[in-house]
C-alpha cells in the first residue's frame, strides 16, 4: 500500500493524539458498526454488571487482632488426610485466588476434595505499625497452625505460601518443621540479591527507616504506584486502551473490573514488617544465607526437611526466577521440585492457560504425598466442630 | 511641578478626602441607627428598650467614638501631608511608606530572577523539550535555594518562635519535595521523548521502503507502545532513575515529618490526639500484648 501523501507523519507523534486517534479510527471504520458498539457499550456500562470477587463461601473460624482465618465450605467429600493452609502476601488481598467462577484456584482445590484454610491478613491500622515479621510468623501463623491442628486432630498440615506469604512460610517451616507435612511455595522470593527484578533494583535506593518514620504503615497506594511504575506504558496506557476497545463486551468489562477491584484493593503494610523486609531481606539477603533471626532464633533452611514444591513464573517481573530457584539447593529436603511456568506473577493464578497447569499440579503433587482419607466423609474432618457461620468463633485471648 | 501633575494631585486629594468623609458619614449614621434594634428588643425584668439602650452606651458608644477619632486623625494627616508632598500617589505617604521597603526588596528579587531566567534561556539554545524542562526545573530549584530558603530560615524570635519555625520548615520541605518530584517526573518522562524520536526514524525508514503503517493506526500504536516499553525498561533499571526515586522519597519523608510536627502544634489546642500521642499508646499496647503472650505460653508448658 502506498503512503497517503496528505498525512504528515509528524502530526501523529503525540501520545494523546495517537491514543485517541486509535480509538476514534477504530470507531469510525464503519459508522453503523461504531454506533452499534456505542449503544452496546452504553447498555453494558449503565446496566447491571456482575463484578463480585471471591464468590466461594467460607466461614471465619478464627480471629486474632485484625487477622482472620477462612475455612472454605467443602463442595465434595474430603479426599485428603491433611488440611491445606494457604498464606497469602500482605500486599494485596488473598481474593485473587478466588477471582470468579472458572478462574478460581480455591474452587479447583475444593473440587479436588482438599480441606482448605486461608489466612486473611486484613487491613492493618496504625495500631499495627509495630508488628514485625516475627509477630506474623511466630505469632499469628503459629497460633493459626495450632488452631487448625487442634480443630482437625492432625499432627501436621500442608502449608502453601504465596509471594511474601511464601517467604513467611519458609521461615515458619524452618522454625516448626514438625508441624508441616508438605510445603508448597508459589512465586516466593527467597534470594533477594538479583538484578532480574525491578523491585530488587529499586529497593536498594529505598531508605526504609525514613519511609516508616514518615508514614507509620506503608500505604497500599504507594506500593501500588510502585507496581504501576514497573511498566508505565502497558499498565497506565495500553491496558485502558484495551478496555475502551472492548467496552461493548459485557464479559470483558466484568472481568476487567474484577481485576481492577482486586489490584487496587491494597492494604497498608505494617511499618516494622516493611522495615525488616527491606533491610534484612532486600538489602542484606539474610534468609538464603541462613543468617536471619526471628525472636532470637536463627532460621536454618537445612531444617526444612519435608517435601517441597517450588513453583515460579518465567516472566515474573516482581519475583523473577532468580529470586526463587536457589531455595531448593539450600534446604534439607530430599523430596523437592522446582516448576517454572511460562507466565507472569499474577497470570500464574488467573490466566486460563495456567489454570490448567498450576492448580492441577499442586493437587496431584499433594495427593502423591498425602494418601487418601479412609472411607468417605461428607464434611471436613473436624475434631472440635465449631457451630455457626463464623460469628461465634474462637479468638485469641489477647 | 507641571500643571498636569498639579491637576492629578488635586484630583487625588479630592478623591481621598471626599471618600473618607463619605465613609465617616456613613458609619456615623449607621452607628446612630444601631441602638434602635436594641431599644426595640423587650428585655425581661426591665422596661422595654431600657437594657438595649444600656448596651448601646456601654459597648457601642466607645466603639463609635474610636471610629470617629480614627477617621478624624486620617483626615488631618492626609490634609497635612498633602500640602507639600509631590511624590504621593493615590494613598498618602503615611500609608505607603511602611510597605515601600519590602516592595523594593521584592522588586529587586524579581529583577534577579528575571536575570537568572534570561541567562538560562540564552544558554539553553538548541535543546530538546526534555532538557529544557529539566533546566527550567533546575533554575527554579536554584532560585528557590538562593532566595526563598533564606527568607524561610530567618531566625524567629519571641514566644512563638518555635511554632513559626515549624511552620516555615513545613513550607521549606514542601518546596523541596515539589522540586524533587518535578525532577523525578522529568526523568520519568524522558523515555516518551526518546520513543517519539525512535518512532520518527522508524516511520521514515518504513515510508522509504514503501510500507505505510500510518494507514493502520493500530499497527502504529503497537509500534509506539513497543518503543515506549523498551525505553522505559532501560530507564527503570538505570542509576539515574533509582537515584532520583531515592531523592524524591527522601524529600517526601522530610516534608511529611515536618508537616506532622506542625500539625501537632495545631492540634494542641483542640481535643484531638496527635499521631505521636497515639503511637506512644500503641507501642505500650504492643509491648504489653507481647509480654502477656509470652507469659501465657510459659504457663501452658507442662
Amino acid at each position: 500500500m502506498k503512503m497517503d501523501k496528505k498525512r504528515n507523519p509528524e502530526d501523529l507523534l503525540n501520545p494523546m493524539k495517537m491514543a485517541w486517534d486509535l480509538i476514534l479510527a477504530k470507531m469510525a471504520v464503519d459508522s453503523a458498526q461504531a454506533l452499534k458498539r456505542m449503544r452496546k457499550a452504553k447498555d453494558v456500562l449503565l446496566g447491571p454488571l456482575n463484578t463480585e470477587i471471591a464468590p466461594t463461601p467460607y466461614d471465619i473460624v478464627y480471629e486474632e487482632d485484625r487477622v482472620k482465618l477462612k475455612h472454605y465450605k467443602p463442595v465434595t467429600d474430603i479426599k485428603y488426610k491433611t488440611p491445606l493452609l494457604v498464606t497469602y502476601a500482605m500486599v494485596n488481598r488473598e481474593t485473587m485466588l478466588d477471582l470468579q467462577h472458572g478462574r478460581s484456584v480455591v474452587q479447583r482445590f475444593l473440587d479436588a476434595g482438599i480441606d482448605l484454610y486461608m489466612i486473611d491478613w486484613w487491613y492493618p491500622t496504625r495500631k499495627d505499625r509495630y508488628l514485625t515479621i516475627d509477630d506474623h510468623v511466630n505469632g499469628y501463623m503459629e497460633n493459626i497452625v495450632n488452631f487448625v491442628l487442634d480443630r482437625t486432630g492432625n499432627e501436621s498440615l500442608n502449608l502453601m505460601g504465596i509471594c511474601m506469604g511464601g517467604t513467611f512460610s519458609i521461615m515458619y517451616a524452618a522454625l516448626y518443621p514438625e508441624k508441616i507435612k508438605n510445603l508448597v511455595l508459589t512465586v516466593t522470593p527467597s534470594n533477594f540479591d538479583t538484578d532480574q527484578g525491578l523491585l530488587n533494583v529499586w529497593a536498594r535506593s529505598i531508605d526504609a527507616d525514613a519511609m516508616v518514620e514518615a508514614y507509620g504503615n506503608i500505604p497500599g497506594d504507594i506500593l501500588n504506584l510502585a507496581f504501576l511504575l514497573m511498566n508505565p506504558p502497558r499498565l497506565m496506557i495500553d491496558k485502558y486502551v484495551g478496555f475502551l476497545e472492548n467496552v461493548h463486551d459485557r464479559d470483558f468489562v466484568e472481568n476487567f473490573v474484577r481485576m481492577e477491584r482486586w489490584i487496587f484493593d491494597s492494604p497498608d503494610l505494617p511499618g516494622e514488617t516493611f522495615r525488616q523486609f527491606i533491610k534484612e531481606l532486600y538489602h542484606q539477603n539474610l534468609l538464603i544465607q541462613n543468617k536471619m533471626e526471628l525472636d532470637g532464633k536463627r532460621i536454618d533452611l537445612k531444617k526444612i526437611t519435608m517435601p517441597v514444591l517450588n513453583i515460579y513464573a518465567r516472566y515474573d517481573h516482581l519475583v523473577p526466577p532468580e529470586a526463587c530457584e536457589f531455595l531448593t539447593k539450600k534446604i534439607g529436603s530430599k523430596d523437592k521440585e522446582d516448576v517454572c511456568l511460562d507466565t507472569g506473577h499474577i497470570g500464574i493464578y488467573v490466566s486460563s492457560k495456567t489454570q490448567k497447569e498450576f492448580a492441577p499440579k499442586i493437587i496431584s503433587w499433594l495427593k502423591e504425598r498425602d494418601g487418601a482419607v479412609e472411607g468417605k466423609t461428607s464434611k471436613a474432618p473436624v475434631k472440635k466442630q465449631k457451630k455457626g457461620t463464623g460469628k461465634t468463633l474462637p479468638k485469641a485471648k489477647i | 511641578m507641571t500643571q498636569e501633575k498639579q491637576d492629578k494631585k488635586e484630583s487625588q486629594d479630592l478623591f481621598i478626602s471626599s471618600g473618607m468623609k463619605a465613609a465617616g458619614d456613613f458609619w456615623q449614621a449607621a452607628a446612630k441607627m444601631w441602638p434602635l434594634p436594641f431599644a426595640a428588643f423587650p428585655v425581661p425584668g426591665g422596661t422595654s428598650g431600657e437594657k438595649g439602650q444600656k448596651i448601646h452606651e456601654d459597648l457601642w458608644k466607645p466603639l463609635q467614638e474610636l471610629w470617629e477619632s480614627t477617621f478624624s486623625f486620617m483626615r488631618k494627616a492626609q490634609a497635612r501631608e498633602g500640602q507639600d508632598d509631590e511624590k504621593k500617589g493615590v494613598f498618602p505617604p503615611f500609608m505607603t511608606d511602611p510597605f515601600q521597603t519590602p516592595w523594593d526588596g521584592f522588586m529587586l528579587l524579581q529583577k534577579q530572577w528575571s536575570e537568572t531566567l534570561d541567562k538560562t534561556g540564552r544558554q539553553r539554545g538548541g535543546e530538546d523539550m526534555g532538557q529544557t524542562f529539566q533546566h527550567v526545573n533546575r533554575t527554579v530549584i536554584e532560585m528557590y535555594g538562593e532566595e526563598f530558603r533564606k527568607l524561610l530560615n530567618i531566625p524567629q524570635l519571641g514566644l512563638t518562635r518555635f511554632y513559626q519555625e515549624r511552620a516555615n520548615l513545613t513550607v521549606e520541605k514542601f518546596s523541596k519535595f515539589q522540586s524533587a518530584i518535578n525532577e523525578f517526573l522529568v526523568v520519568l518522562l524522558k523515555p516518551t521523548g526518546k520513543a517519539f524520536q525512535e518512532m520518527q526514524d522508524e516511520v521514515r525508514r518504513l515510508s522509504e521502503q514503501g510500507e505505510d503503517i500510518l494507514q493502520d493506526t493500530k499497527k502504529y500504536y503497537q509500534l509506539w507502545m513497543k518503543k515506549m516499553e523498551d525505553q522505559y525498561l532501560k530507564l527503570l533499571r538505570s542509576p539515574e532513575y533509582t537515584e532520583s526515586l531515592g531523592k524524591t522519597l527522601a524529600a517526601l519523608k522530610d516534608y511529611r515529618v515536618a508537616r506532622e510536627q506542625w500539625m501537632m502544634d495545631l492540634l494542641q489546642d483542640v481535643p484531638v490526639p496527635t499521631n505521636k500521642d497515639m503511637d506512644v499508646l500503641y507501642k505500650e499496647l504492643y509491648e504489653l500484648k507481647k509480654k502477656i503472650r509470652k507469659l501465657e505460653k510459659k504457663g501452658e508448658r507442662p
